[in-house]
């Protein structure tokens, strides 16, 4: 937000007098550039430009990542995943070279990150992670210790300046691992100073219960505070990475949300394609050919898969390391199979290659020096032939392979068209005869709110529509996206599955003006209230036991229904009373919903609350609790 | 069918004369309100007779006062003589006799001499607004309003005697000996069956730019539908009386007509564009017709904002007169000729930047009109824009505005003149940049070099 503000500035103050929409509209394409630019600059960190070049392409289409980049999608994460690949190049190349510098520049960054996404606890993790896997292979160096010395301490400083962290990094379990990180490479170091001073013998004696000592004191330490609440635990949606059931057990609102549902093997395929099975291949070289920063990858490409396949969210985290590696694997590749001058002249491309190699420490060339073998030890008649039908082995090899990729080109624009180009306030369907039908309900319900309703009127929603609410029609609501709080939630989920007569009591208590419902029954639109309405009462027991009961709403039969054989507890709710009062009288007695395909309750009363609009497409169903009866009448007249 | 009240309508105005002492008598008065039409008209014809006393000076002026509450609506006034069909200048009086009246003053243009007469006949115009009775009805009732008109009158009042309705027509009187300033209300209630629409807010927004050789257009409308408050909403109701046409109070749908050649079109609102318009072919010669829909039916009570705006080129509105040097712009204040009150219209008028001496000349009597500085898209110095405002008007009331300016074809340079030094400026800070860079690299290889020789 401040960073739009900032380029809004920017351009206001220079005369280009765009709308402040605007620059939040393409800000995330902006971005997404950066990010193919910083996916180059990490994979030609690692590799070389050929490979840089290929990830900076896969960035710059894999669907995975142009859910948060397309226009128009206003989201902290799409700035996120440039600072975080930036960031890890910077780390990379401060690591490398122990430039002072880069660490800097890497907190800088770092330090950005941190207040733009809560992910950051991703790159506090990550970095210290690899610090600790270089120092347990015994690849400590003293660039290591000044790039990362200088980056925790000041990344760490700069980020207590964001008032959502303030003194967590201190305290919390998500930052512990790069505190001891930071401590361990002192140790280290430390060691490696004395190593430098005394002989071998004389450090193991020194060192040895000097060390055990440490360790066993620290993790004491640790475990005290960890006992004792004074290091704070981990929020349950780092807890619920470890354990997939954890949040379906003890915070039903996290696992409510479909971004944190476990991801589908479909999901992988759609978002990356052919780049799940390039992965490997890039994995491969990387590791045939370890180096300090490669490590990174290899780590960054487990943790990443991991975390991927518990949220469908952090998808958007796997996505950069999949199209460098996918971008390394298939670099190797090419250099393989388009180097015709190696056939042609064996010794020349001996040449070509040392000096790739001289020019490009970093790029090993190993895959290349492959074929080579093969033909100087062929004799000279055969390596005619073999030369023509290798040659043409190659030629048939790289056109499947960039056909593949043009294949995949495709694939990325569909799915950009068709799954995350559409904007989630607005639907489209098509008729029999193929025209495009939109169904604007949401924009049509908020519209009138705006139009037709007091500007100070408070409007309760379950919390999925609270922003759009606040956004769209600029009316007060109780509970909105931000679920920071469980509790005002859980009421709103009371008051839903509640009766009308103790509904009626709470609304009036809240002071709640309109409530609006959305009903997907007429379209077959799935994600309404009724089918989230398990949800609501799962996240309700969680705070009022006593009250919500999930069993309750379900029927005789163990079913959730809501049509006539709906058990008594969902028949009288509030929630099924707003959604289907009046349905039946519209869509007749035998009426079906074609949400859930069940017969609709034809006998639904509504005695507390007045209906006051209803959406074309029945969609967005606002009531108004009726004013209290004067002379104390139950219900009010 | 002609529906005229033909009363002394209290309720409006009293009448008074300026001179206390004289005696000026109002010897007959006929007044005619039609509630029939889209802006209810009350039209006074008085007979004045100088009944001198002491005073023989003639009278130069007669006071006309307006009930204050429908001041609030009253779009236009005018006075004339009967017999000569001379226009009579009206204007407003800065004191008011008192609290619930407002004046104005006719100048006679003949002077009234002590025992003669005179016909003068005044028109004042007003926006409509009738209070609903009852204030709230449900979807398809029939919606009343009270104090005024049409063939279906519910009650009218029956004092004061002597009053007589025929089917359209409600004459109150005649009544003799009144004081001045003496009223009595009258009120009528009655069934109206066109929906009562009324534009609270009509900004229209014409930006001219010689650059692109194109203006933009964008207007902003605010609807209201001043109908009964709606209760008891049912959307099966609604649904029920639309497929059976016979949806009252409400309006579903409006339509626009633009120049043949408007391009970038659209139809949006606060929340971004709305889906439900069309764009045709008119009847009208040169134009398109933009049907548009509001977001939802804007039923009796009901209230829809929304933006409609395009571009078209320049040569259609603007002229170059070479005798004064001076380019001429007309503005068309509204796009249609529609039969709807709009109770605060402007006209901002966006001229381009270095623009100046500056004239303009609205046909309708604009309220206030303003010059301000307003910074365009790259502009530097500030575009000047004219404001043009005015309370209780129609679409037809208000004519073509005119806009005389100077302007220097020099000034088209101007922008990609800055823009272009701006990048080479650019180019030239990187360039020097690079060379400074590459001449220290080679000052220290050179000393590495001769560290090295040494």
């Amino acid at each position: 937000m401040v960073t739009s503000a900032t380029i809004y500035k920017i351009l206001d103050n220079i005369g280009l007098h765009v709308n402040i929409r605007d620059v939040c509209v393409f800000l995330a394409p902006f971005f997404s550039s950066l990010t193919a630019i910083s996916a180059y600059l990490l994979t030609t960190e690692v590799s070389d430009s050929i490979s840089g070049l290929l990830a900076a392409a896969f960035m710059g289409v894999a669907p995975g990542y142009i859910s948060r980049s397309v226009a128009g999608s206003y989201d902290n994460e799409g700035i996120a995943i440039f600072l975080l690949v930036f960031t890890f190049y910077l780390w990379l190349k401060s690591a490398r070279t122990g430039s002072m510098l880069y660490s800097c520049i890497t907190a800088l960054f770092y330090f950005y990150m941190v207040s733009a996404w809560g992910g950051y606890v991703f790159i506090i993790n990550m970095i210290p992670l690899h610090v600790f896997t270089l120092l347990l292979m015994g690849r400590y160096s003293n660039n290591l210790y000044v790039s990362y010395s200088t980056f925790y301490v000041i990344g760490t400083l700069a980020s207590m300046q964001i008032p959502f962290v303030g003194f967590q990094p201190t305290f919390t379990s998500e930052h512990m691992a790069a505190l001891g990180t930071f401590g361990l490479i002192q140790i280290v170091a430390f060691t490696q100073y004395l190593n430098m001073m005394t002989t071998r013998k004389h450090l193991r004696t020194l060192i040895r219960p000097f060390l055990t000592l440490i360790v066993l004191a620290m993790v004491l330490l640790l475990s005290y505070l960890v006992a004792t609440k004074k290091i704070a635990p981990w929020a349950g949606r780092f807890y619920s990475l470890w354990d997939t059931e954890y949040a379906k057990k003890y915070v039903p609102i996290i696992a409510s949300v479909s971004e944190h549902q476990p991801t589908a093997w479909a999901q992988f395929f759609m978002d990356l394609n052919i780049l799940i099975w390039l992965t490997p291949v890039g994995l491969y070289f990387v590791m045939k050919d370890l180096s300090d920063s490669r490590v990174f990858l290899v780590l960054y490409a487990i943790l990443g898969s991991y975390f991927a396949g518990v949220m469908v969210r952090l998808m958007l985290t796997l996505t950069p390391i999949v199209c460098v590696l996918s971008g390394i694997g298939l670099g190797e590749f090419f250099r393989t199979y388009l180097n015709f001058s190696a056939l042609d002249n064996p010794q020349l491309s001996k040449t070509t290659k040392s000096s790739n190699d001289s020019s490009n420490p970093q790029a090993k060339g190993k895959a290349k020096a492959k074929p080579t073998p093969e033909k100087t030890d062929a004799n000279n008649s055969s390596f005619e032939i073999g030369n023509e039908f290798s040659k043409m082995v190659q030629w048939f090899t790289v056109f499947c392979i960039t056909l593949l990729i043009g294949l995949f080109q495709i694939h990325c624009t569909w799915v950009t068209s068709n799954a995350y180009s559409s904007p989630s306030v607005v639907l489209a369907s098509y008729d029999s005869k193929g025209n495009k039908l939109i169904i604007d309900d949401f924009r049509e319900a908020y519209n009138w709110l705006t139009h037709n309703t007091p500007e100070e009127s408070k409007v309760m929603s379950w919390w999925d529509y609270g922003y759009q609410l606040a956004g769209l029609a600029n009316r007060t609501t109780l509970v909105d996206n931000n679920t920071w709080n469980n509790t005002h939630i859980a009421t709103m989920a009371k008051i839903f599955a509640s009766s009308e007569e103790n509904a009626y009591e709470i609304v009036n208590d809240l002071d709640i003006d309109y409530i609006l419902v959305i009903y997907g029954g007429l379209l077959g639109y799935s994600g309404d209230d009724i089918n989230k309405f398990l949800w609501m009462i799962r996240i309700g027991q969680g705070v009022y036991p006593n009250d919500l009961k999930e069993e309750k709403f379900f029927n005789s039969q163990g079913r959730y229904s809501i049509g006539n054989d709906a058990s008594p507890a969902m028949r009288d709710s509030v929630m099924h009373k707003l959604t289907y009062y009046r349905v039946a009288d519209f869509m007749g007695q035998n009426g079906l919903d074609r949400a859930r395909g069940q017969r609709l309750p034809t006998e639904v009363t509504l005695n507390y609350f007045d209906e006051v609009f209803t959406s074309e497409n029945w969609m967005v169903r606002l009531y108004k609790p009726k004013p209290r009866d004067i002379l104390g009448r139950v219900p009010p007249k | 069918m002609m529906f005229i009240l033909k009363s002394i309508f209290l309720l409006f105005s009293v009448f008074i004369s300026n001179l206390t002492n004289a005696e000026l008598v109002n010897s007959n008065i006929i007044r005619d309100i039609n509630l029939k039409k889209t802006f209810p008209t009350d039209t006074t014809r008085i007979v004045l007779f100088y009944n001198s006393g002491e005073q023989t000076a003639p009278i130069t002026e007669y006071i006309f006062s307006i009930n204050s509450t429908a001041h609030k609506n009253l779009m236009d006034i005018s006075a004339s003589e009967i017999k000569t069909g001379n226009e009579l200048l009206i204007r407003k009086l800065e004191t008011q006799s008192s609290i619930s009246d407002v004046d104005y003053s006719v100048h006679l243009n003949s002077p009234l001499r002590p025992e003669n007469k005179l016909s003068i006949k005044i028109i004042a115009t007003f926006l409509r607004h009738f209070e609903p009775q009852p204030k709230s009805i449900k979807i398809n009732e029939d919606a009343f309003y009270r104090c005024l008109p049409s063939s279906r009158i519910l009650s009218y009042s029956k004092s004061p005697s002597p009053v007589s309705a025929d089917d359209n027509t409600l004459t109150f009187g005649p009544y003799s000996r009144i004081d001045q300033l003496d009223t009595a209300p009258i009120s009528v209630h009655f069934f109206m069956e066109e929906t009562p629409s009324i534009i609270t807010d009509f900004a229209r927004s014409i930006s001219i730019s010689h650059f692109s050789g194109s203006i933009s257009l964008d207007d902003y409308t605010e609807l209201l539908n001043d109908g009964p408050k709606l209760i008891d909403y049912n959307r099966v109701d609604y649904y029920k009386a639309t497929i059976q046409r016979s949806l009252k109070n409400t309006m579903n749908g409006f339509n626009v007509h633009v120049p043949l050649d408007a391009r970038n079109i659209y139809y949006t609102d606060i929340i971004g564009n709305v889906s439900t318009s069309h764009v045709s072919r008119s009847e009208v010669s040169d134009s398109l017709l933009l049907q548009l829909k509001p977001r939802f039916p804007v039923m009796s009570g009901w209230k829809f904002s929304f933006n409609v705006g395009y571009t078209s080129s320049l040569s259609n509105y603007l002229k170059y007169n070479p005798s004064t040097k001076k380019y001429s712009f007309k503005a068309y204040p509204y796009s249609d000729p529609i039969e709807m009150g709009i109770k605060n219209y402007k006209l901002q008028i966006t001229l381009p930047e270095g623009a100046y001496d500056i004239e303009y000349n609205p046909s309708f009597g604009a309220d206030s009109v303003e010059i301000t500085t307003e910074k365009g898209y790259l502009g530097f110095f500030g575009s000047k824009k004219i404001v043009f405002s005015k309370k209780n008007t129609s679409p037809s009331e208000i004519g073509p505005v005119y806009v005389m300016y100077k302007y220097s074809n020099l000034q088209l340079l101007l922008k990609p003149i800055i823009v272009s030094m701006f990048l080479f400026g650019i180019y030239l800070a990187f360039s020097m940049l690079g060379s400074y860079i590459a001449l220290v690299d080679s000052v220290k290889t050179t000393k590495d070099v001769s560290k090295s020789k040494k």
